[in-house]
């Protein structure tokens, strides 16, 4: 349930439009550009994390342009404009790390890209003033993309090399045809091989702005500090007048079963079942997670007991990301030695066609127990904070993240079954095989 | 924050505590080697499996079922020959949780049934990790550090699957006799209350396995000589690297912090680091690459260890590079200006620290498992604040000498195998 307040009369810093708090958490509009800003107090922890995330990702590439996000991701490490009037050929936003050994980091993702540092509360000004000068400021060429082109194949390479990795790309193109969820967020290598600075020019003057963008402030920070930070650093950074641009994504209606199979030389054998689920953070969303669960998490779920046990498997596991969008969720096993994909692929169709309430009804209370221990420990530190606020506000909604309990308490054990039979029916599914040829 | 160690002469028991606690975290942990054999490792890789499955009153189902209604987690896990058991919970079912924890280590079933279950699914669990490359890569290079007897061997996968085969359920009670007769490590992060309700556990638990005679650990480091390992594994895009040396010091000796500190200018894990400023930021040669001192146990000497992997394209393109860097580290060793810089990097980092409860407590049980009281960590930590560049030059012109290094690969090596191995006759 929402525990709103009405917006107070005074706002500890003027400038700022006051939008709600929750548990601690408040929300803030820098007025001038359009800024969101989240802060959220830790007293005596001695650190802060800043986070800013941007409503880009992978979903608004289009073809011959994947990878994209991720690699300007990369790229805003780089000497800014600022820096370069300074005479700084590092950049502040990696000299920050290596002068101070602060936690430096950034993730792309189908819906937004991050950015994050986390430091001693003495360094916040610094954090702040960083994320203001990257918001406009980067210099993208050509010769500063070639060695960050090299360490992204490298990154590519390494995530390639993982049979998981490889069924995953396989069965997401398999399945959408038209979303751009269909591509994994890293790219493909061709098109990472093959585009230019002015391609992520484009992108980055689209979708870098105020009013695209979140910036979160969590730690040993009050707010009237903050928010005077925020001010003094982005109230100038103007707000574009053209709209953000947003592809229109129309996944045709899928008509039947769809297969993939991808082959190399291995040991091992895998089948992965494909399921489309709703977008995060619906309550549809989350029942198909408690589905999930049910099936894959931890040695008691249902496919653990019927696979792994009898030792058909060595291994099953779930995945189901928190996108904005429609998307593709699966159910990967790795097969035992001597085990065919075809009778997996058959036992867990079946195991799930049977799934009935008096299984479910006891897993489902026990996941939802052990929800409510990972909500404490999701919460031990700021950068884990940040990171679960960033999913929610990508999804459109931060205050689920308060939310999110009493929506899995509301599920029940006839709301999994229903889903279990609505999701994994043919019309709604891929199946992927990974065959190992032999070394 | 309150931290506090108590030690009597059968267990140690650290404790971080606070009123606000809504959470337990706890690890206890016991030393365990005694000398490795492929027989008693095949036991220990299904030790932690049979643990959790079945004891008292409940079986395997009944157990799971029970920790899992309460949204706690127990795990048990055994690295480098030390047993740890890890407790995850909130605080109002840590009483449940604890009692449990009692069960699982007073009356274990080690029961025939789930015995023959644990081998096929730990089987099962080997035969996927054969093509975990990194892992390999690490493997191959402490296989050729330390002998076959030392806690960081790992033996063959085959070797290790047929002698599970025949592992008995006495042979896991037997490892549970040994386990619970040794020194406890206890650390636990939660309110005071909690914390006593978990010594007080414990002591029932030393109440029914007194202490024994302490294990003799075989340690079998071997003299550094410098050769190339492979392994071809062509489903892989990348060539994983360890690169490593035996280092003939403890945690102990005078250089250790200088050593340690050095391999931190080296290949810390950040882009201060020279490896990462030059291998991966310059040059674009790697996503990642690494370097630290590894397994520094008590009395047992460590390792050197570089972790990285390139495309086959630039694989000696980037092994140049990396011994460019530890050639310079070893001849010239570190400026005053990186000194102070990682100093900073180093507080910086004990300051981030404080912000997690989790980070505190492994922080914490790290030291404590090493021996050290508060007053050792403290000054520990505080060393590292008075070192020179002197001592840690000193350290890297004697421990990191790149002609004394082994370089493990695992990957698709066939094409460019000659070229390696031209390469290593250069460093050696």
């Amino acid at each position: 349930m929402s525990t709103a307040k009405k917006a107070p009369k005074k706002i500890a810093v003027p400038g700022f439009s006051f939008v709600r708090c929750e548990k601690g958490i408040s929300e803030f509009v820098l007025k001038t550009n359009g800024l969101r800003v989240l802060h959220h107090e830790r007293k005596g922890t001695g650190v802060v994390t800043t986070n800013i995330t941007y409503f880009v990702g992978s979903r608004d590439e289009s073809r011959g342009e994947t990878g994209s996000a991720h690699m300007l991701e990369h790229m805003l490490f780089k000497p800014t404009i600022h820096d370069m009037k300074r005479g700084d050929d590092q950049g502040e936003s990696m000299r920050f790390e290596t002068e101070t050994g602060c936690i430096i980091n950034a993730n792309t993702w189908k819906d937004r890209t991050t950015y994050y540092y986390s430091y001693p509360k003495s360094y916040t000004e610094r954090a702040i003033k960083i994320e203001s000068e990257r918001m406009n400021g980067v210099v993208l060429t050509d010769e500063s993309l070639a060695p960050e082109r090299n360490n992204v194949l490298s990154e590519y390479d390494m995530y390639n090399g993982d049979p998981y990795f490889a069924l995953s790309v396989a069965m997401a193109g398999a399945a959408i045809h038209s979303h751009t969820y269909g591509h994994e967020t890293i790219g493909h290598r061709e098109d990472i091989e093959s585009y230019n600075a002015s391609i992520l020019d484009n992108f980055y003057k689209r979708y870098y702005r105020p009013d695209n963008a979140i910036l979160m402030i969590v730690g040993d920070i009050d707010e009237k500090t903050a928010l005077t930070l925020v001010k003094k650093y982005f109230t100038t950074t103007p707000k574009p007048h053209d709209l953000i641009p947003r592809l229109n994504l129309n996944e045709p209606k899928q008509e039947g079963l769809r297969r993939t199979s991808v082959e190399r030389p291995s040991e091992m054998n895998i089948v992965s079942l494909g399921i489309k689920h709703p977008g995060f953070p619906s309550n549809d969303w989350y029942t198909v997670s408690c589905l999930f669960d049910v099936l894959t998490t931890g040695p008691e779920s249902v496919l653990h007991r019927a696979l792994v046990d009898t030792g058909l498997a060595s291994s099953v596991e779930g995945s189901l990301e928190p996108t904005k969008e429609e998307n593709l969720g699966s159910i990967t096993i790795t097969l035992a030695k001597d085990v065919t994909h075809a009778n997996i692929e058959e036992k867990v169709l079946s195991i799930i066609r049977e799934l009935n309430t008096k299984t479910i009804t006891p897993l489902l209370k026990n996941i939802k127990a052990r929800m409510l221990t990972d909500e404490l420990f999701a919460r031990d530190n700021s950068l884990r904070i940040v990171a679960e606020l960033t999913e929610y506000a990508s999804a459109g909604d931060w205050t689920y993240f308060n939310k999110t309990p009493d929506i899995i308490n509301s599920i029940t054990p006839v709301m999994v079954q229903k889903a279990a039979g609505d999701y994994f029916k043919s019309k709604n599914m891929t199946i992927g095989y990974f065959i190992g040829t032999g070394s | 924050m309150k931290y506090n160690i108590i030690e009597t002469t059968d267990t140690s028991f650290a404790t971080i505590s606070d009123p606000g606690l809504e959470t337990v975290i706890a690890y206890f942990s016991v030393d365990i080697h005694d000398g490795k054999t492929v027989t008693k490792r095949a036991v220990e890789f299904l030790y932690a499996d049979m643990l959790m499955s079945g004891a008292g009153k409940y079986n395997r189902a009944e157990f799971l079922d029970t920790l899992n209604g309460l949204g706690a987690n127990i795990t048990v896990g055994i690295s480098d020959g030390v047993c740890t058991l890890s407790i995850r919970a909130r605080k109002d079912v840590a009483k449940k949780v604890f009692a449990l924890t009692e069960t699982i280590l007073l009356s274990p079933h080690f029961d025939g049934d789930e015995l023959k279950r644990v081998k096929q699914t730990v089987t099962n669990a080997i035969i996927e990790n054969k093509e975990n490359a990194r892992a390999l890569a690490h493997q191959q290079l402490r296989n050729s550090l330390y002998g076959a007897e030392d806690r960081r061997f790992t033996f063959k996968e085959d070797a290790l699957i047929e002698a599970i085969k025949k592992v008995t359920p006495k042979d896991l009670k037997t490892l549970h006799k040994r386990i619970m007769g040794q020194f406890f490590t206890c650390s636990v992060a939660a309110e005071q209350g909690v914390a006593e309700e978990l010594k007080k556990t414990l002591r029932k638990i030393r109440k029914n396995y007194p202490l024994e005679e302490a294990l003799f650990g075989i340690h079998q480091q071997l003299p550094p000589v410098p050769r190339l390992i492979t392994k071809e594994m062509p489903s892989k895009q990348n060539i994983e690297f360890s690169i490593g040396t035996p280092v003939p010091i403890t945690l102990h000796h005078p250089d250790f912090i200088p050593l340690i500190f050095g391999l931190l200018v080296l290949g810390g894990p950040l882009f201060a680091s020279r490896l990462m400023s030059t291998v991966r930021e310059k040059e674009g040669l790697t996503y990642g690459i690494s370097a630290d001192g590894q397994t520094f146990l008590n009395e047992e000497q460590g390792y050197i260890r570089i972790g990285t992997f390139f495309s086959p394209d630039n694989t000696i393109k980037g092994l140049s590079s990396t011994f460019r860097e530890i050639k310079a580290l070893n001849e010239k060793g570190i400026s005053q200006a990186e000194l102070e810089q990682f100093k900073v990097i180093f507080e910086t980092k004990q300051t981030l620290i404080g912000d997690s409860i989790s980070r505190q407590l492994s922080d914490l049980h790290s030291y404590h498992m090493q021996k050290f009281s508060l007053e050792e960590i403290a000054l520990h930590k505080a060393k590292i604040k008075k070192l020179t560049a002197e001592e840690v030059n000193s350290a890297m012109k004697l421990y990191l000498d790149p002609a004394t290094l082994i370089i493990s690969a695992v990957g698709p090596i066939k094409a460019i195998k000659k070229d390696l191995e031209a390469f290593m006759k250069t460093v050696a």
